[in-house]
C-alpha cells in the first residue's frame, strides 16, 4: 500500500468485494468493523459491486443505447460521399493513396477498381449533413447527430472487429465497454440487469466475448435477451407459487451460499452467482412489465416501424431499448444484422438495401421518441459496426458491376452519435478523397470508448482494476477524448 | 442433477432426443417446422438422457443448455465460455424440469425408509453434496421447513390449479405439506453454489 505509483492507481472509490475492501482499508481495525456491519444486514459477502457510484468527471448522459450495425456498414455509401469515386469508377485505386499497403479480408484488391456509390446523396437540416438516400429516416434527425467520418480500428475480421468495437481489443477476454459502464457507476436500479444486449438475426459473431465481463467480477457481464415474444424465458414461478414461498427458497439459497462463499472471496464467480437470483427474483415481479411492448400505443409502435414487415423485428428492438433504458437500464446494445448481416463482400447495393431499410426507421423512430420523452438529453445513441467497406469493388468471377461488394476497411469508417450532451450536427474529422483512410482527427475505438465513458461521467484513465499486477483500463493503452463531440 | 435425483437414463446411443422447450421459444420453433420442428419425446424416461443425446439443430439451441453457454453452433468453438447470467438463476427457479428433477430428489428423500424429520434434512445434503449438513446448516433447513409448511398447508388447501408440486412416488403416511416443502428444499440445494461448483 506504501508504493506511491500503486496508491494512485489504486481504484478507491471502487470497492467490489469484501477482500478489496480489507486489501483498500488498508486492513485497519475500522475497516473491519465496517465490512462487519455492512455484511451483517445481509447474507450476501462484502459490499455491493451494483451499487450506484460517484461519477468522476460531471456526466452529460446517464444511459447508453448503442445501435450496432454487425458486418460493417459501407461508409462511402451512406453518410461519407466521395465524388472523386465517380471520377475514377472501376478504375485502379491511384499510386498516391498507397494501395500497396492494404491487406483486406477476402481478398479485394485495390486495382479491381474504385466503385463509387450507386446511391444519391443529400444534405439535410439547418446543419446540413450529408447523407445517402438509404437512410432516409435517420436523416430526418442529422441536426442532433454528431458524425464521426474517421473513425479507425485494428480488426481486418468481424470476430475481432465486434470484439475490438466492445472490449477495446481484438483478442477476446477484455471487459466489454458495458461491463466497465457498469463497474464504473453502478445500477440505478434493482429489478433489472444493468447491461443487455438484442440481437435481430443470428448470434453475434463471437457471442458472449462481447459482452462478458473478462477479468472484472462477473456480476457486471450483459444479459442476452432472446429474440421474438419472450425475451427472457421462465420469468413466470410455476403455477401456485406463492410470493412468501418463492422469497423464502431465495432466502434459503442467500443463506446456503453464505456458508458455502465464507472463505472463497477471490471466487467472485459465486457472488455473482448468488446475486443473479437477488436479481432474478426482482425481475420476475418488473420484467414483464418492462418488455411488454403491448403497453405501447399504435403511434408509437408504427413511429418505429412495428406495423411493416421489414422493420417490425428492429423497431420492436429499438422499442424495448426505450423501455429499459426509461427503467434505469444503465447500457442497451441492439445489433442490427446480428451475425454479420451487413457484410457486404457480394453486390452491396443488396445487402445495404435490406439492411437499411431494416434498421433506418426504427432508429429515427427510436431518435424521436426519445426526443418527445424528454429523454435524448440523458441518452446516448450510438450508431456504427465494427467497420467500414472498402471504396474500391470486391469483384467475383463473371460479375457485372451492379453485383459488386465491398471488402472490410477498419481505416477509416463512419460512426455517429445523437444524444447524451452530444452537440448535434457536425461532422468531425474527414476520410481521404476516395474515402479508405481517416486522414483528419482520426479516431481510434479506444477515442471511442473513451469519449461514450466520458460522457457518462468516468475518466477512461481512473477507470482501472488491478489484473495480473496491472492496473487495467477500459482503452487498453490508448484513448483521446473526442472533445468536439460536446465542446 | 439428473443422477442427484436418481432420473438419469443412461442409456447410450441411438438417435437425438427432444426433451421439453419451455413456453415462449414456440415461435422459435416453428420457424423449423421445415425441418422436422420440435417433436418433444412422448416417452418421459427419454428426457433424462444425458444432454449430449439433445438433439441440436443449428438455428435453435436447446434453451437451458443454450444459457449455460453451450458452444455456438455457427463457428468453431476455441474454447468454452463461461457466464454468471439472471436468465441462469430463472431457469433454475423456474424452469418445470428442474422442479421435476426436484420432486424426484425429494421421493428419494422420503422413500428412504424410517427417517425422522432430522434425517430427511441429513439425507437430502448427502444426496447433493455428499456430506452431512452442519449444525448451522441443519437449524437453516429445518426453520425453512418450518416457514414452507404452512404455506403449502394453505396451497393444499386450496383448489387444484394452486396444488404445490408433491415428491415422486410419495410412500404413505407423509404429511402432504411437509413432503411439498421438502421438494422446496431439494429444489434450492441443486441451485446452491456447493452442488453447482466443484470446490
Amino acid at each position: 500500500m506504501a508504493d506511491p505509483i500503486l496508491k494512485k492507481l489504486k481504484h478507491h472509490w471502487n470497492v467490489s468485494s469484501r477482500r478489496e475492501f480489507f486489501t483498500q482499508a488498508g486492513s485497519g481495525l475500522a475497516g473491519i468493523a465496517l465490512a462487519a456491519m455492512m455484511s451483517e444486514d445481509g447474507y450476501a459477502a462484502g459490499i455491493d459491486p451494483l451499487a450506484p457510484k460517484k461519477p468522476q468527471v460531471t456526466p452529460r448522459a446517464k444511459n447508453v443505447i448503442w445501435c450496432f450495425m454487425e458486418g460493417g456498414p459501407s461508409q462511402v455509401d451512406l453518410f461519407d460521399p466521395k465524388p472523386l469515386l465517380e471520377k475514377l469508377a472501376l478504375q485502379p485505386v491511384p499510386p498516391s493513396f498507397h494501395p500497396e499497403t492494404l491487406l483486406t479480408a477476402q481478398g479485394a484488391k485495390p486495382s479491381d477498381g474504385l466503385f463509387p456509390s450507386r446511391r444519391p446523396f443529400k444534405q439535410y437540416g439547418q446543419s446540413g449533413l450529408w447523407v445517402s438516400d438509404w437512410l432516409p429516416h435517420i436523416a430526418e434527425h442529422v441536426d442532433d447527430i454528431a458524425v464521426i467520418r474517421s473513425c479507425q480500428s485494428d480488426a481486418v475480421n468481424h470476430v475481432g472487429g465486434v470484439c475490438q468495437m466492445n472490449t477495446g481489443s481484438i483478442l477476446a477476454g477484455r471487459p466489454s465497454l458495458g461491463a466497465w459502464l457498469t463497474y464504473g457507476l453502478g445500477s440505478a436500479q434493482r429489478n433489472l440487469p444493468t447491461f443487455v444486449v438484442m440481437q435481430d438475426d443470428k448470434e453475434i459473431l463471437g457471442s458472449v466475448q462481447n459482452y462478458g465481463s473478462g477479468f472484472l467480477p462477473a456480476t457486471y457481464q450483459g444479459t442476452l435477451f432472446r429474440q421474438g415474444d419472450t425475451p427472457i424465458l421462465n420469468l413466470k414461478p410455476p403455477a401456485g407459487t406463492t410470493d412468501e414461498q418463492q422469497r423464502s427458497k431465495i432466502d434459503l439459497l442467500q443463506k446456503l451460499n453464505e456458508l458455502y462463499g465464507r472463505n472463497k472471496q477471490e471466487d467472485t464467480e459465486l457472488d455473482a452467482r448468488t446475486r443473479s437470483y437477488e436479481l432474478a427474483y426482482q425481475m420476475q415481479s418488473s420484467a414483464p412489465e418492462a418488455v411488454d411492448l403491448s403497453k405501447e400505443s399504435d403511434a408509437t409502435k408504427a413511429l418505429y416501424g412495428m406495423d411493416e414487415k421489414e422493420t417490425a423485428v428492429y423497431g420492436a428492438n429499438c422499442l424495448m431499448a426505450r423501455r429499459l433504458v426509461e427503467r434505469g437500464v444503465r447500457f442497451v446494445e441492439v445489433y442490427s444484422g446480428s451475425g454479420s448481416g451487413w457484410d457486404a463482400h457480394q453486390d452491396v447495393n443488396n445487402n445495404h438495401t435490406k439492411w437499411c431499410k431494416a434498421s433506418d426507421k426504427p432508429v429515427a423512430g427510436l431518435l424521436a421518441d426519445l426526443k418527445a420523452r424528454g429523454m435524448l438529453e440523458d441518452t446516448l445513441v450510438v450508431w456504427g459496426g465494427e467497420f467500414g467497406r472498402t471504396p474500391f469493388a470486391q469483384v467475383s468471377a463473371g460479375q457485372t458491376p451492379e453485383k459488386y461488394g465491398r471488402d472490410h476497411n477498419p481505416w477509416g469508417f463512419t460512426m455517429w452519435m445523437a444524444g447524451g450532451g452530444v452537440k448535434g450536427g457536425q461532422t468531425i474529422g474527414t476520410t481521404d478523397e476516395i474515402g479508405l483512410r481517416a486522414v483528419d482527427e482520426p479516431h481510434h475505438v479506444w477515442d471511442i470508448h473513451a469519449s461514450i465513458l466520458y460522457l457518462l461521467g468516468l475518466d477512461h484513465l481512473k477507470t482501472t482494476y488491478m489484473h495480473n499486477g496491472r492496473a487495467e483500463r477500459p482503452t487498453v493503452t490508448g484513448g483521446n477524448l473526442i472533445q468536439k463531440l460536446w465542446a | 442433477m439428473l443422477f442427484t435425483s436418481g432420473l438419469l437414463n443412461t442409456k447410450m446411443g441411438g438417435p437425438g432426443v427432444f426433451p421439453p422447450v419451455p413456453a415462449g421459444t414456440l415461435s422459435d420453433l416453428s420457424a423449423t417446422a421445415a425441418a422436422g420442428g420440435w417433436k418433444t419425446e412422448k416417452d418421459p424416461a427419454q428426457n433424462n438422457r444425458r444432454s449430449v443425446y439433445i438433439f441440436v439443430r443449428r438455428n435453435l439451441r436447446y434453451p437451458m443448455l443454450q444459457e449455460f453457454d453451450s458452444a455456438n453452433t455457427f463457428e468453431s468453438c476455441d474454447f468454452r465460455k463461461n457466464t454468471v447470467t439472471p436468465s441462469q438463476s430463472l431457469d433454475l427457479l423456474n424452469n418445470d424440469l428442474i422442479l421435476q428433477w426436484a420432486q424426484s430428489l425429494a421421493g428419494r428423500v422420503l422413500n428412504d425408509s424410517g427417517l425422522t424429520p432430522d434425517a430427511q434434512i441429513d439425507r437430502a445434503f448427502k444426496l447433493t453434496y455428499g456430506r452431512s449438513p452442519s449444525a448451522e446448516e441443519q437449524k437453516i433447513a429445518a426453520d425453512f421447513l418450518a416457514k414452507q409448511i404452512p404455506i403449502m398447508t394453505q396451497r393444499l388447501a386450496a383448489d387444484a390449479k394452486a396444488k404445490p408440486p408433491m415428491p415422486a412416488n410419495m410412500p404413505a403416511g407423509i404429511d402432504p405439506a411437509r413432503a411439498a416443502a421438502l421438494v422446496d428444499l431439494s429444489q434450492m440445494l441443486l441451485d446452491s453454489n456447493e452442488f453447482l461448483y466443484i470446490n
